[in-house]
């Protein structure tokens, strides 16, 4: 654009009038929101609502901020590894969770619930620690400073919800009318926006007291001041004696529980929701086939395995199945819940069956299962998953015929993928 | 957890930082997620007996531990100035919260909410026990502060003795 070109506001005065007018109103609008509401009458102000209510020096800055920062991490950590275990349930053409390494999903969703119980102390503490601004006086000092205040229970009340649905369904215990994994995804987004929010309006603030503690601590009476303990000038727990307890605490209940899927503390996990190498075969179940309702049908001397493409199919009897090249394959078994367990399966290659019928090898496939219903009777097992030469049709376990609570007949094992999604009792594999 | 410790400031005293680009992208974000959220969970309708379950325990939590679970804690804190003296009260305080988290997470086990005769793997284990060691380890640790603090003063009464 030359000099003397007319500029855009002189070509579009309108334009010019409108951009005026939004930043005058949105200037207005901002002072309104920041405008001081009315004191409200000093004798309302009872028992927590009293200057010094809540006198322990650590309800300072320093403290708020220091499990503001460990618990941001830690949600982070649970949210991160919690959108993996949502992708490999629900893929999508921009993420397929690979098959490689055989590990990532174990990985990932043991840290996910390891990190989501690590964060209960951290969570309790850091609440516990700004409690005295629930009871700020006055309750807002602006509409701004109100809307903020609310915006609070989306990041104090979600990050409770999921704590609590998250134990809850380490342990099984279903006492919500709702199905846990979705709620709990969508709630994550709620919990970790609010938190970005949080974020945006107390970072400065934060960084400073991590910088400059001393600013934010309170001061506890020396020797010799009026205090109701008495001569002793120190108070009851210092700053660092708090977070070391509190990060003690963390630590000590995840190694309580983090047994169940990293073996080697298997043995101080007494409060584990599972053990890796108890249950039929040893390997734990999440679903028996007596709750599927599938106890008489796989027992059916008739059971067969039915592969179809489009028109064509081509069906198998077990003795058919048994007649294919076998493979043994260590592959664990990892649960949303957080457990894994690992075990040596038997059978046919997924491929092998695959190639009886030429399916092309970028063509995903559909396992189902002999269950009637539910939400996971069948799953879906993309090409990189279906090709992969560790990918069984198993027919045993640990060397032993399937339990029937492990999928008798047959079951598709395959690396890296919940085990929500290595479908039990198969029946049919369907080219999608 | 409350001490009776005077303060020359307060923690809902301190200014807020002024605004900044970057806190409005953080806001711009922040909206983003939580209408991300918001929107799965109406439209996630196909799993619910009770749409304003979600809601009722989602702002109840909060409500909860604001009304019911913190006010509590504030009458034990009470109760333990009243009680022990400050010099030990760190560690008996450190030692309820890390009982209550035991227990917190220890419930479901303890109460076998999820038992089924048909899936023994689930479960498995006796969560009494557990959290009967928990604690114990806890107290145990909480014993080792206390009679540390205890020599340690005894040893600095000594001093002042005989200084």
């Amino acid at each position: 654009m030359t000099g003397d070109a007319p500029t855009d506001a002189t070509q579009f005065p309108r334009l010019r009038r409108t951009a005026v007018f939004v930043v005058s109103r949105g200037r207005r609008g901002w002072g309104i929101l920041h405008r001081p509401l009315p004191q409200p009458p000093d004798k309302l102000r009872h028992g927590p609502l009293k200057q010094d209510a809540f006198p322990s020096p650590l309800h300072n800055r320093y403290n708020a901020a220091w499990l503001g920062y460990a618990l941001g991490w830690s949600f982070l950590i649970c949210f991160v590894t919690g959108l993996v275990s949502h992708f490999a349930q629900h893929p999508t053409s921009w993420f397929d969770l690979p098959a490689r390494p055989i590990w990532l999903y174990r990985v990932t969703q043991g840290v996910h619930v390891a990190t989501g119980i690590a964060s209960i102390p951290l969570l309790l503490a850091k609440l516990w620690t700004v409690y005295p601004r629930f009871w700020d006086w006055p309750p807002a000092k602006s509409i701004a400073s109100a809307i903020e205040r609310v915006s609070l229970i989306g990041l104090v009340g979600g990050a409770i919800f999921q704590i609590l649905t998250g134990i809850a369904n380490i342990y099984k215990w279903y006492f919500f009318s709702f199905f846990f994994t979705p709620t709990h995804y969508f709630s994550a987004w709620i919990v970790m926006g609010s938190l970005v929010i949080h974020v945006g309006a107390k970072i400065s603030i934060a960084r400073d007291a991590l910088r400059h503690p001393e600013r934010y601590e309170k001061r506890a009476h020396r020797v010799g001041t009026a205090s109701a303990d008495g001569p002793h000038p120190e108070p009851s727990l210092s700053r660092r004696g708090f977070l070391a307890g509190v990060v003690a605490t963390s630590g000590a209940v995840t190694v309580a529980t983090v047994g169940q899927t990293l073996s080697p503390l298997g043995a101080l996990d007494v409060l584990g929701p599972r053990k890796p190498g108890d249950g039929p075969q040893h390997l734990p179940v999440n679903q028996t086939a007596r709750a599927a309702g599938v106890t008489t049908v796989i027992r059916d001397p008739d059971f067969s395995l039915t592969i179809r493409r489009g028109t064509a199919s081509k069906v198998l009897t077990l003795a058919d199945i048994r007649a294919l090249p076998q493979h043994t394959v260590r592959l664990p078994i990892t649960c949303v819940e957080g457990w894994s367990a690992d075990g040596v399966w038997s059978g046919v290659r997924l491929r092998d069956l695959l190639d009886l019928l030429d399916i092309p090898h970028h063509a995903a496939v559909r396992v189902e299962s002999l269950e009637r219903g539910g939400l996971y009777r069948s799953s879906t097992v993309n090409p990189s998953h279906a090709r992969d030469p560790l990918t069984l049709l198993a027919t045993h376990l640990n060397g032993e015929v399937l339990d029937a609570d492990h999928g008798y007949p047959l079951r598709l094992i395959a690396p890296d993928r919940p085990g929500v999604m290595q479908t039990k009792w198969v029946h049919e594999v369907t080219v999608l | 957890m409350t001490d009776h410790i005077a303060s020359t400031t307060d923690m809902r005293e301190q200014p807020e930082p002024s605004p900044t680009w970057f806190r409005f992208v953080l806001y711009a974000v922040g909206v983003v997620m939580i209408f991300i959220g918001v929107k799965g969970i109406v439209h996630d309708d196909h799993h619910w007996e009770n749409p304003t379950y979600w809601v009722r325990l989602f702002v109840g939590g909060a409500l909860v531990h604001d009304l019911v679970i913190a006010p509590l804690v504030a009458v034990v804190s009470v109760l333990l100035t009243r009680l022990i003296p400050p010099m030990y009260r760190g560690p008996v305080q450190l030692g309820l919260f890390a009982s209550a988290v035991f227990s917190f997470v220890a419930y479901p086990g303890v109460r076998r909410f999820s038992y089924a005769k048909d899936n023994t793997s689930a479960n498995p284990l006796n969560y009494a026990h557990g959290l009967l060691i928990c604690l114990g380890i806890v107290w145990g640790a909480v014993a080792v502060a206390e009679s540390r603090r205890f020599v340690l003063r005894r040893r600095q009464l000594r001093q002042q003795d005989d200084g």
